[in-house]
């Protein structure tokens, strides 16, 4: 028996499986449905700029890294992504530093990490947490 | 895949990391839902439903297990949690006697033209009860161990070791019977 099972790969491939293909069909049709999901939430956004200013980022690198996540919304529109850092900045949650003459860097600061942490763990009071920075 | 390179498409380029993701285990992910579900149809959508279900989850995975094994376990709850649905088992049942039915017909013909055990056994592999077919499948075929099995589908190991050998009992018995 269990001789018969350790050829059960072969056997299953050679008979059940036999014509089970995937296929350069199947693949775009997943990229098709990809790009027909409904536009990325706000929560989805905020958290997609906390996660990747975990690392120090100009506001240039951000929207490009941003638009790699399938984020459209600050496409052609970055003036509002710098509205959303300075008022993050305002708040705490960024640090800034102004590398070079004109460079502005920004970097998630204790209390930013904190919050990712709290988004990230995605447990009870994740929505007030989201209303808080959201809102105010 | 190279954990460097996930690491870089999942900051830069995440349809990219998808599109690698399906060409590397595209194929296993249709075999295994298929394992589930028995159905050619059913599993071509099912992967997909995976694909897409995975992309939009990318922000959730924090690299506590490979990248291979966090699709993995998608793509095991997600055929698991179609199993458990209201429409699996309100809407589907009728047209699917139906294909056994034909399925079976097809396999008394093919038994009289082949006598293969091998097929025969696959066979019977997939006509397991589901948490049976669910192990077998997972040692066997996809040659995973113990303990893996047990991460993948947040079952204890030592109820897979005992399902794992009630299966063999199983198969065993209606081989012989």
């Amino acid at each position: 028996m269990e001789d018969r099972l350790k050829n059960l790969k072969n056997s299953i491939k050679k008979t059940v499986l036999q014509d089970l293909i995937f296929t350069e069909e199947h693949k775009k049709s997943i990229r098709h449905r990809i790009q027909q999901l409904p536009e990325t939430s706000e929560e989805q956004i905020l958290l997609a700029v906390f996660q990747l200013l975990k690392q120090r980022r100009t506001g240039f690198e951000l929207s490009r890294l941003i638009r790699a996540r399938g984020i459209k919304k600050y496409e052609n529109e970055e003036g509002f992504l710098y509205m959303t850092l300075h008022k993050f900045e305002h708040r705490g949650y960024l640090d800034t530093f102004w590398e070079e003459p004109d460079v502005k860097y920004y970097q998630l600061s204790k209390k930013g990490l904190t919050i990712l942490t709290k988004l990230e763990k995605n447990t009870y009071g994740k929505a007030t947490i989201l209303k808080e920075i959201l809102e105010r | 895949m190279e954990e460097s390179i996930i690491e870089d498409l999942l900051i830069h380029d995440r349809e990219k990391l998808i599109d690698q993701l399906m060409d590397h285990y595209g194929q296993s992910i249709l075999q295994l839902a298929f394992s589930y579900v028995g159905n050619r149809e059913l599993a071509e959508d099912l992967t997909q439903e995976v694909f897409v279900k995975c992309y939009q989850k990318l922000d959730q995975y924090q690299k506590k297990s490979s990248l291979k094994t966090w699709l993995w376990r998608i793509a095991v709850n997600h055929c698991k949690d179609y199993l458990r649905s209201w429409h699996h088992n309100h809407v589907v049942i009728s047209e699917e006697r139906v294909k056994d039915t034909a399925s079976r017909e097809k396999e008394v013909e093919n038994q009289v033209i082949q006598r293969d055990e091998d097929e025969q056994l696959a066979k019977m592999v997939l006509r397991l009860p589901d948490t049976y077919r669910e192990v077998i499948y997972l040692y066997y075929f996809e040659e995973l161990s113990i303990k893996e099995i047990s991460h993948l589908t947040g079952v204890n190991a030592n109820t897979i070791k005992t399902r794992l050998k009630r299966a063999k009992e199983i198969l065993k018995n209606s081989l012989e019977g």
